[in-house]
C-alpha cells in the first residue's frame, strides 16, 4: 500500500483523543509475566524423575569415562543422546496423551510452556555437559574443546532429530520416534568409535565442529519452526 | 507474549470508536472489554488475546449501538498533514464502502493487526482476506485517481 494513502487513511480514521484512559490504566494496570518469569515458574512443573534421570545420566558418563572402566569419554559420549530426549520429550508428551487442544485453551500457549520447559532443561543440560568436560578431556588427555565438541554434537543432534519429529509425528507413535532417534544417535557415536576410531584425531576436529554448528543450526531452526506451528494449528 | 497496554487501548478504542461514533460510549465499551480481559484473566498469547478483545468489543458495541446503519464517518476530528482535497475524497469514497470492508480497512492498514488475528476473526483464510483487502484498497485507489 503506498505511503500516502495509508496516511490518509489514518487521519479518516483518527479518533479524539480518549479522556479516561491514563486514570483507567493507572488503577487497572495489571503486571504481565515476562519470559524469564515463566521460565522461572516452569521450573516447578518439570517433573521430579526428569530431574532424577537428567542427574542418572551424568553419573553413567562420569562412570564410564573413569580411569577405573576405562571406556573413554568416546563411548560415555553416547549417552548424551538420552539426555537430550528428555528434553525434547517435555515437546512430545502433551501429544502422545493427545492434550493439545485442551492446552491451547490454556492461559500460556502451550508452545510458550513447552519451550520454557525446554529452556530448563537444555540450560540445566548445558550445565551437567559443561561439568562432564574438565574430568572427561583430563581422563581421556584431549583438550576441553574438543571434548565439549564430541559430548555437545550427539545432544544437539538428538534434539534436532527429536523436534523434527514431534512435529512431524503424531499421537502415541512419537515418543517411541523420538526414543528411536536417540537410540540411532547413540549407536552412530558407538559405531564410529569402534569402526572409525580415526575420526576423533586431532585433524577430524573441523569435520566435528562443522557437524556441530549444523547440528546447532537443526536446534534453533527446529524451535523457530515449532513456536512458528502455533499459528498453523489456530488458522 | 506481553502487550503494550497503552497501545492496544487506543487500537480498541479507536475501533469502538468507529463502531459507535460517540467518543463517551466508545470509552465506556473500551473500559468493560479490558474489565472483561482482567477478569477472566485467560488469555496471555498475543495473538489468541488480541483476537479475545476485538471480538468482546465488536460484541460490546453491537449491544450499545444494535441498528445496522451506515453512519458516514465522523467530521470532528480536524485532519492534519494529509492533503485536504484527499482526505475528502477518500473519506467520501470510504462512505460508499460496506462497514465491514470499512472495519477490515482500520484493523489492517490503521491498527496494523497481523492477517492471523485478522483471519480467526473473520473466520476466512489469511488468502482470502489479503485479496478482500487488496480488492477494496484498489476500489479506493481507482477511486482516487
Amino acid at each position: 500500500m503506498d505511503k500516502k494513502l495509508k496516511q490518509a487513511l489514518a487521519e479518516a480514521y483518527r479518533a479524539p483523543a480518549p479522556e479516561r484512559k491514563a486514570a483507567f490504566l493507572k488503577q487497572h494496570r495489571r503486571r504481565e509475566l515476562c519470559r524469564w518469569e515463566l521460565v522461572a515458574i516452569q521450573i516447578r512443573y518439570i517433573r521430579w524423575w526428569v530431574w532424577a534421570v537428567s542427574l542418572a545420566l551424568f553419573g553413567g558418563i562420569l562412570w564410564m569415562a573413569s580411569p577405573a572402566r576405562g571406556m573413554g569419554g568416546w563411548y560415555a559420549a553416547a549417552l548424551t543422546p538420552f539426555l537430550a530426549l528428555l528434553a525434547v520429550m517435555e515437546n512430545g508428551r502433551a501429544r502422545a496423551c493427545q492434550m493439545e487442544e485442551l492446552e491451547l485453551a490454556c492461559r500460556m500457549a502451550r508452545h510458550s510452556v513447552v519451550l520454557a520447559r525446554m529452556v530448563v532443561l537444555g540450560l540445566f543440560h548445558l550445565i551437567l555437559l559443561a561439568g562432564l568436560t574438565p574430568p572427561l578431556a583430563a581422563w581421556g588427555a584431549v583438550g576441553i574443546a574438543r571434548t565439549g565438541v564430541y559430548l555437545l554434537t550427539p545432544y544437539l543432534l538428538t534434539a534436532a532429530l527429536g523436534m523434527e519429529l514431534t512435529r512431524r509425528v503424531r499421537g502415541r507413535e512419537c515418543l517411541p520416534a523420538c526414543g528411536g532417534a536417540a537410540v540411532l544417535v547413540s549407536m552412530l557415536g558407538v559405531c564410529l568409535i569402534n569402526f572409525r576410531p580415526e575420526l576423533y584425531q586431532p585433524e577430524h576436529l573441523p569435520l566435528w565442529g562443522s557437524a556441530l554448528a549444523l547440528a546447532t543450526l537443526a536446534a534453533g531452526a527446529e524451535i523457530i519452526l515449532s513456536w512458528k506451528e502455533r499459528e498453523l494449528q489456530w488458522n | 507474549m506481553a502487550i503494550d497496554l497503552e497501545d492496544q487501548y487506543d487500537k480498541i478504542y479507536r475501533y469502538c470508536y468507529y463502531r459507535l461514533r460517540d467518543r463517551e460510549r466508545a470509552e465506556d465499551v473500551t473500559q468493560e472489554t479490558f474489565l472483561r480481559w482482567f477478569a477472566s484473566d485467560t488469555y496471555r498469547d498475543r495473538n489468541q488475546l488480541l483476537q479475545y478483545l476485538y471480538t468482546v468489543a465488536g460484541h460490546l458495541c453491537t449491544d450499545e449501538f444494535r441498528r445496522p446503519i451506515s453512519l458516514p464517518l465522523p467530521e470532528d476530528v480536524p485532519d492534519r498533514e494529509t492533503d485536504p482535497l484527499l482526505s475528502i475524497a477518500l473519506r467520501a469514497e470510504l462512505d460508499k464502502l460496506a462497514p465491514g470492508d470499512r472495519e477490515l480497512l482500520l484493523l489492517r492498514c490503521v491498527n496494523g493487526e497481523p492477517m492471523a488475528v485478522l483471519s480467526r476473526l473473520y473466520g476466512q483464510s489469511r488468502f482470502a482476506l489479503r485479496r478482500r483487502l487488496n480488492g477494496i484498497l484498489k476500489t479506493l485507489r481507482d477511486a482516487l485517481q
